[in-house]
Order: C-alpha cells, then sequence, then structure tokens
C-alpha cells in the first residue's frame, strides 16, 4: 500500500547503475549536474557483479590449476584441489570491492543513489518503488542504462541445477558433468573455466561450430584446445528438454549433466521500467533506436546493451560519456573508429575494427612470437588489416594475453595510424604486443622474425 | 495490396509538375521512400519517394507528360515480405553513422540474441569514415566542420589539427558585413527584422490608410519598443548557410501522400521549427537570455520557439512551447493550431510569452535573405529565406537547384561565433536531411 509519496526532483536521473549508468552519472556530477542514479539491483550491474568480473577471476583460477597440472613435462608437478565454496565466495569478494569502489565514488561525486524499481510515469518523471514506499522523481534529463538479461530457453525452467551463467558463476561444487546449451562467447568462457576445474562439460550448439561470429582463423586455435581440454563439443545440435541425468538432444542423443548452463544470448531490457509507455523507436532485435547523440527522445537518452552495437561494457561506457556531453551543451557524437572485442577463451581473442580479409591482411604467426613460446602457447596468430593508403583499419589476434592487445590496436586505428606508424614504434621485448610491428613489418616485404 | 501514389502538392501553390525522368520501371521491387521519378514544377526539381514498399506495377505517364496534383503517379503493389524494410537499412544506420552491422542471430538462440553474438561480429568498415585522430575529431565537433569536407594532408590521407584551419565552417565562406545595416540585398525585407513586412500589408487594418499623424498604439508600438531596444542594445552577430533545399520538398511530398491525417500539416516550416528545436536543445548554452540589470544569465529548460505571423493585428509572435520533446507529427499540429490561432487573434495571452528563440520566415514573402533583429530576452532569432531555383554545386558540377538561405542572429554578449556557427550548420544538416526530424 502506497501512503503519501515523495516527490522531489533532479536535473539528471540515470537508471540503470553498471558500466553505462554509473559512468555518466560520475560524468555528470563532474559538469556539476545534480545527478540521481536508481538501480533495483547492486551498483555495477552485470558486468561488475554477475558478468564480466567475477567471470575473469573464475577464468583466472581455473587457469591457475590448469597451468599447474599441465607443467609436468617442463618440470614442473603439482596437485591441485578445488574448494568450489571458496571460489564462490573469493568471486563475490572480488565483486563486492569493485562496487565498495564505485559507492564512494558516486557518494564523493555527490550523486544520489537510489535502490529501488524505476517505472517510467511520464516523458518528464519516474515513479520509483522500493520497501513498500514509492517516490517520484521529475527529472529535466534521463538516461536510460538497465542493460540485458539472459534469454531463457522454454524447455528449461530455471532452478539449482539449470542456472544462467550468473549461477555458473556461484557453484559451490564442481560439477561431474556440467552441459552448456549456446556455443557464444560466455559459453565459451564458462565451459572452459568448469572443464579446467574438473568437470566434464558438453558445449551444445545449434550452429555449426562454437563462437558462431568469430572468423575460422581466429576460432580454430579455441576449438583445438576444447578438445584437448576433454570439452565435448556438439555442433548442429539442439537441446530438447532437461532429463533427471542431463539433457536430452533432438535426434535422440543424450548429455550427462548435473549442472546445465543456458548461455543462448541476452536480451535488452527495453520491455522494463515502461519504457514503452515513451513511445521510443525499438528495432527488431529490441534495441532502442537513438541518433549520434545517443537521445532517443529529447530529454531521453537510451545507452549500453538497450542501444544498437555489440552488447559491452566499454561501449556503454563510451555512450554514457557521449550522451551527459550532449546533457551539458558540449560537441560529441558517438562514432568511434572501431569497438574492440574481447573473448577470455583459451586463447584469448581480440578483434577490433574491419574484418580479416577486408583489406590487404598480414598475418603474424605466434610460433614465431618469442613471448608466446615462453608462455608455451605459440597456436596462434596476429592479423593486421590496412586499406589501400596503408592505413590501419583492423586488428584481430589469438594468443595469450590478446586482450590486452586491444589497447594498441584500437589506438592505432582511432589515431588513424599507418602501419608505417606500428612498424616505427618500438615494442618492448620480449611482449606480445611485438606481433603488431612484426606484421607491420611483413606488410613492408621485410619480415623480421619469419621467412619471407 | 494496390497502393495508388497521386501527386500532392510538393511545393506552395503546385498544380501540376512535368515528369523528367523514371527511377524505377514496372515490376520493380521499391523500398519504402525509395526515389520514384523525378518532376520538375515551375519552383523546383523533385524526386517523389515511394510512399511505402513493394513491386511497381503502373506508371502514371511517360517522360514529358504532365501530371495534375491529386493524378496517379505510380501504382505500388504490396506483397508479403515487402511491408517492414529491414532495420539494419533504416533509422540505426543514420543514427550510426559507424553502426555496427546487426548481429545475426545466434544460431541455438530461440529469440534474437544481441548480446552473445555481438562480439567478433568486427567493429564495421572504417573505409567511409574521414580519417582522422579522437582529438581532431573534437575539435572539428567544436567548430561545426563536417570532417567528411576536410581534405587530410596526413599520411594515408589522415586529417591534421591543421587541416581544419582551411576547412569549409560557415563564417569565412559567407561573410557577415561588419555593419549590420538594415539594408538587405532584397528590396523585399528592407527592414531589420524580416517580418515587419509580413505586418506591412496587412498592418492596413490597425494603421488608417491616411495622411497625418496617429498615436502609436497596440502591436505596433510593442514592436517599435521591442526592436529600438533589440537594435540599441543587442551587439548582433549574424552568420548565413546556403542550402539544398530539395531533400525537404521530397520528404514533405512523401508525409503529405501517406495520407496520415497528421501529416497534412507539415510545411516547410513544420521542418523550420523542427530544426530548430533539435538544434537549440543540443546546445543548452545557446537556449539562455541574458539579463543585464542584475548581471545573470538564465538557460532554459526546454525550447520554446516563437514564430513570427503576420496577422490581422500586426506581427505576433506566438510561442510553441516544449518544442525540443514534442515528435514530429505532435509538432506538427501543435504548430499548425498555434499559427492558425494566431492569425485568427484567437489565442490565449500565456501563448505569446516564454520563448526562448524565435524564427521568421521571411522566405515566405520572397525574401532572399535579412539580417533579423533578436527579441529581447531572447538570444537568438533564425530566419528562413525564399526556396527558389538558384545555381548549386553538387558533384562538383553546378546546377540548379531548390535551394534557400538561412541565418542566424545571436546575441555577441552571450553567444560567440562557435555556437552561433554550430547551431546554424545544425539546422543546415537536419534540413539537408530532414528524415532525422520525423524519425
Amino acid at each position: 500500500m502506497v501512503v503519501g509519496a515523495i516527490s522531489s526532483r533532479t536535473e539528471l536521473a540515470i537508471i540503470g547503475a553498471g558500466p553505462g549508468g554509473y559512468v555518466a552519472a560520475l560524468r555528470a556530477a563532474d559538469a556539476g549536474i545534480d545527478v540521481t542514479l536508481i538501480d533495483r539491483a547492486e551498483l555495477g550491474g552485470t558486468c561488475l557483479n554477475v558478468g564480466c568480473i567475477p567471470s575473469k577471476a573464475l577464468i583466472e583460477l581455473a587457469q591457475v590449476r590448469h597451468g599447474a597440472l599441465s607443467a609436468s613435462a617442463h618440470g614442473l608437478t603439482a596437485q591441485v584441489s578445488v574448494d568450489a565454496e571458496t571460489i564462490a565466495g573469493h568471486l563475490q569478494a572480488v565483486s563486492r570491492q569493485l562496487r565498495r569502489g564505485v559507492g564512494s565514488l558516486l557518494q564523493d561525486a555527490g550523486v544520489t543513489v537510489i535502490k529501488g524499481d524505476a517505472n517510467f510515469a511520464r516523458y518528464d518523471r519516474l515513479s520509483i518503488a522500493a520497501d513498500d514506499s514509492v517516490q517520484h522523481l521529475e527529472f529535466d534529463n534521463a538516461i536510460i542504462a538497465t542493460g540485458s538479461r539472459p534469454i531463457g530457453l522454454p524447455a528449461f525452467a530455471l532452478d539449482n541445477r539449470i542456472v544462467t551463467s550468473t549461477g555458473a558463476l556461484s557453484l559451490t561444487s564442481v560439477p561431474q558433468h556440467m552441459a552448456v546449451i549456446g556455443g557464444g562467447y560466455i559459453g565459451v568462457e564458462l565451459g572452459t573455466a568448469w572443464a579446467k576445474l574438473g568437470s566434464q562439460v558438453t558445449i551444445v550448439e545449434q550452429g555449426p561450430h562454437v563462437l558462431p561470429n568469430v572468423a575460422a582463423e581466429l576460432r580454430q586455435p579455441v576449438e583445438r584446445r576444447l578438445e584437448q581440454l576433454g570439452v565435448t563439443v556438439l555442433p548442429h545440435t539442439t537441446a530438447e528438454r532437461p532429463t533427471e541425468q542431463g539433457v536430452q538432444l533432438a535426434g535422440g542423443e543424450h548429455a550427462m549433466a548435473d549442472i546445465i548452463v543456458i548461455a543462448v544470448g541476452r536480451r535488452p531490457n527495453s520491455d522494463q521500467t515502461s519504457i514503452d509507455s515513451l513511445n521510443l523507436d525499438l528495432n527488431e532485435q529490441r534495441q532502442i533506436v537513438v541518433d549520434a547523440q545517443m537521445r532517443a527522445k529529447p530529454g531521453i537518452y537510451a545507452i549500453g546493451d538497450l542501444t544498437p552495437g555489440p552488447a559491452l561494457a566499454h561501449k556503454a561506457s563510451a555512450e554514457a560519456e557521449v550522451a551527459v556531453h550532449a546533457i551539458t551543451g558540449r560537441a560529441d557524437s558517438f562514432a568511434p573508429a572501431a569497438i574492440p572485442e574481447v573473448i577470455f577463451s583459451d586463447p584469448e581473442i581480440m578483434s577490433v575494427g574491419a574484418p580479416i580479409g577486408s583489406g590487404a591482411t598480414y598475418r603474424f604467426p605466434h610460433a614465431a612470437s618469442a613471448r608466446a613460446r615462453t608462455i608455451g602457447e605459440s597456436s596462434g596468430a596476429t592479423y593486421l588489416v590496412a586499406d589501400e593508403a596503408g592505413t590501419v583499419i583492423g586488428v584481430h589476434a589469438t594468443g595469450p594475453h590478446a586482450s590486452e592487445l586491444a589497447g594498441e590496436a584500437t589506438l592505432a586505428i582511432e589515431m588513424a595510424a599507418t602501419i608505417e606508424d606500428l612498424a616505427g614504434t618500438i615494442h618492448a621485448h620480449p611482449t606480445m604486443s611485438e606481433s603488431l610491428a612484426e606484421a607491420a613489418w611483413l606488410a613492408f616485404g621485410h619480415p623480421l622474425h619469419i621467412r619471407r | 495490396m494496390r497502393h495508388e501514389f497521386r501527386l500532392a502538392d510538393i511545393g506552395e501553390g503546385l498544380e501540376e509538375a512535368e515528369i523528367i525522368n523514371w527511377l524505377v520501371e514496372v515490376g520493380d521491387h521499391v523500398r519504402r521512400d525509395q526515389p520514384l521519378i523525378e518532376v520538375m514544377t515551375d519552383k523546383s526539381n523533385a524526386e517523389l519517394p515511394a510512399p511505402q514498399a513493394g513491386i511497381v506495377t503502373e506508371l502514371g505517364g511517360k517522360v514529358g507528360d504532365m501530371i495534375s496534383v491529386g493524378e496517379l503517379v505510380a501504382v505500388i503493389t504490396e506483397t508479403e515480405g515487402t511491408a517492414t524494410t529491414p532495420v539494419s537499412e533504416s533509422p540505426t544506420a543514420s543514427a550510426l553513422p559507424q553502426a555496427d552491422p546487426v548481429p545475426p542471430a545466434h544460431a541455438s538462440a530461440p529469440a534474437p540474441a544481441p548480446a552473445d553474438t555481438a562480439p567478433i561480429a568486427g567493429s564495421g568498415s572504417t573505409q567511409q569514415r574521414p580519417k582522422a585522430s579522437p582529438s581532431t575529431r573534437r575539435a572539428a565537433a567544436e567548430q561545426g566542420i563536417d570532417l567528411s569536407t576536410v581534405q587530410g594532408t596526413g599520411p594515408g590521407g589522415r586529417i591534421l589539427l591543421s587541416d581544419l584551419d582551411n576547412a569549409g565552417s560557415l563564417s569565412p565562406a559567407t561573410p557577415t558585413p561588419a555593419t549590420p545595416t538594415p539594408a538587405t540585398p532584397t528590396p523585399a525585407t528592407p527592414a531589420p527584422v524580416a517580418p515587419k513586412t509580413a505586418a506591412a500589408p496587412t498592418s492596413a487594418a490597425v494603421e488608417p490608410a491616411t495622411t497625418g499623424v496617429v498615436a502609436l498604439r497596440g502591436i505596433r508600438r510593442a514592436v517599435a519598443k521591442n526592436m529600438a531596444q533589440s537594435w540599441s542594445e543587442i551587439p548582433h552577430i549574424h552568420a548565413f548557410q546556403h542550402i539544398d533545399a530539395e531533400p525537404l520538398l521530397a520528404l514533405r511530398a512523401g508525409l503529405r501522400t501517406k495520407g496520415g491525417d497528421v501529416f497534412d500539416n507539415v510545411t516547410p516550416l513544420t521542418f523550420f521549427v523542427a530544426a530548430v528545436a533539435r538544434a537549440v536543445a543540443e546546445q543548452p548554452q545557446a537556449n539562455a537570455s541574458l539579463n543585464m540589470a542584475d548581471e545573470t544569465i538564465t538557460y532554459h529548460q526546454m525550447v520554446n520557439v516563437g514564430v513570427a505571423v503576420a496577422s490581422d493585428q500586426g506581427l505576433v509572435v506566438p510561442v510553441l512551447h516544449g518544442a525540443d520533446r514534442m515528435d514530429f507529427s505532435a509538432l506538427a499540429v501543435s504548430l499548425a493550431q498555434l499559427v492558425r490561432g494566431a492569425r485568427e487573434a484567437a489565442l490565449d495571452r500565456k501563448y505569446y510569452t516564454g520563448g526562448t528563440v524565435t524564427i521568421t520566415n521571411f522566405g515566405s514573402l520572397g525574401g532572399e535573405q535579412a539580417l533579423p533583429l533578436i527579441r529581447p530576452p531572447e538570444s537568438m532569432i533564425i530566419g528562413f529565406g525564399s526556396i527558389a531555383k538558384r545555381p548549386f554545386v553538387a558533384d562538383d558540377a553546378v546546377v540548379a537547384r531548390s535551394t534557400m538561405n538561412t541565418v542566424i542572429g545571436a546575441d555577441h554578449r552571450l553567444l560567440d561565433g562557435d555556437i552561433t556557427t554550430a547551431v546554424i550548420n545544425r539546422i543546415g544538416s537536419l534540413l539537408v536531411d530532414p528524415l532525422q526530424l520525423v524519425l
């Protein structure tokens, strides 16, 4: 029962405190705007609490075990026992530390944070429900940053055994058998991690292979690694329904599973927060159509997974800056040269800009990389894509720490660097970043560490 | 479903148009808004877009024929699957110049799965994007320079910060007269405020057409005081732009042809108001008033657009409040009601107050260019000249094209050339691609 609804006013209301919303809040507060940030759950959103952050902590731990167990040929023999409950606690602790950091940054910036369920009541007003009370908040501008959620499968009702990525990050024991439904990057990352922690993992994928949108060159080292780890990949396979022992597959096959992870994708939360009452334009993916200032309607902005483009935390944060600039009257638009994408598979995949083969493409195999050899992972390669003028327009790599190449690669593309610029930049030895210079030298016809 | 596409009035007073060129043939599949036909009227050439997707099953004439308003242009038959256009071709593409290709749905997903499938799809080709570093981009945006018009001198054609110095920002190309004398090139607009000429023909109603001395009263008195204050107190700066008006005419024709009642109200003024509201909303510093008495600046929340209208009582400026918060159809309806109300002197007083920026549509009187005066305490006035055939450079050739001049007058105490230019440039970019205003 709602009694005596409080009404207040803010210059900028931000709904959703993930890497889009909290960055917008900090930036807007920095610009001197009165900001109210609303989230029904914890600060930090999916990424920080149940996404990028805990999954990377899990992947690191899994690799520690796997690395220790697979170094016996190099003179290192180890026994590693796994306490899943402590691991789950560790993942939560990492998230908690970062969440507290975000909380104190917001507090220092003077952002008003409200925990509650926000709904648009009008174009300029939200009603926020929390603990049996409802308050009204009038705003001059609003940024919708409510993100996305995992897609469910109707036949697989979630419970203790059938979980989404969120559940797969809080398991308190290592499942003997795990089935991952969906071979996208989330399924591959989680499947690999649990395989390294001792699970017998099966990945069920409807398409012809895992990582459906990743170029074959980049994908293949990962597919080989999955095989080495004993992960069963079932391509062209549909999961029909759960059984007592696992998953019934189309065509009569059956996959054993104590834990079934549903990782078939995510959908934007554009059906919540009474967004429909705003009459915003949605595209066929149910994403909110925005202009280059992230404006969906005058005074209403949308950022992050709700808007077209890849559903990535760093895209949301970059869009947050643009939206705040639009609100504060700074000339800006969301028009990146490229958005880097990283997959924490084994080995890692990094991809930014124009695809392999869309321009002159130069490949430097990691077999010739000193750093890759020292890490003991030389199956991948670095690819440089240039246009006719020699400007770098794409960089892609599969290999150890490939994700860390995203910085230099994206900077090069944003700066319209030429391959000559890359070749003329001194790269530290021994690092994986040398592979960029090596690929650039190759482009000039003067390869250094590989034969012509 | 069979849809008859008939010629609508695409310009003021159009009665008929000559078919210059067919852009489609019978049997062609057309997308919505795909140009169907090029026609010439006594005022302009225009491409008329398809009002809907489908197959062209009949053409209304051959090249050289005259079509009258209301006559058949073409018949488009809607087939299954043509009714919806792929998303990747429509608003998103224009909204995000560097839009990432929408990833195909995940093979194993029962529903569209944007997130899991998005990564590594490739962040799109960078081929058409002007090559420039982020700092250069920022500088260009702040100076209102469209990088696609700048020749880069860096390696690989990269646009350097220094290249922006030679770039075509508005002001050098169309120099503002050093002294804003009331005299303008066009005799039709001799007064400092163009719309005053609007008052002239109709003001006979309030000003006796006799010789002798009469008291200065009513609206004439208010205008006199207001303009004297504007002229003596506000250091004006003006900037101009000469823009292609054909996209606007074509879109307006398309909207009217579509037949929705709300679009019957669409006139060029609708686009002007929508463009001004959008451009000013994007530059909040420009939506402001200077109060010299207490030396403060008031920044306004909403963009309230005043529209100079010639009424029986003289020049009046009804205000469309919150124009920046209206979608296009709502704006069209509200504006039409407002203007009608003002002409008929049927508006409540509140509709004449609270303006934050004013539009003068002196082009509707035939004026090509003018130096309009700001209405204090506003900080800007934006004028639109006549739409007429003029020499225009397109694709490196001078062609006859329907164009118009736009002008902005800004209070230099409050606004500098950068924001002034950014606002008029933005208005120009919206009017040249007016679909942005409708979507």
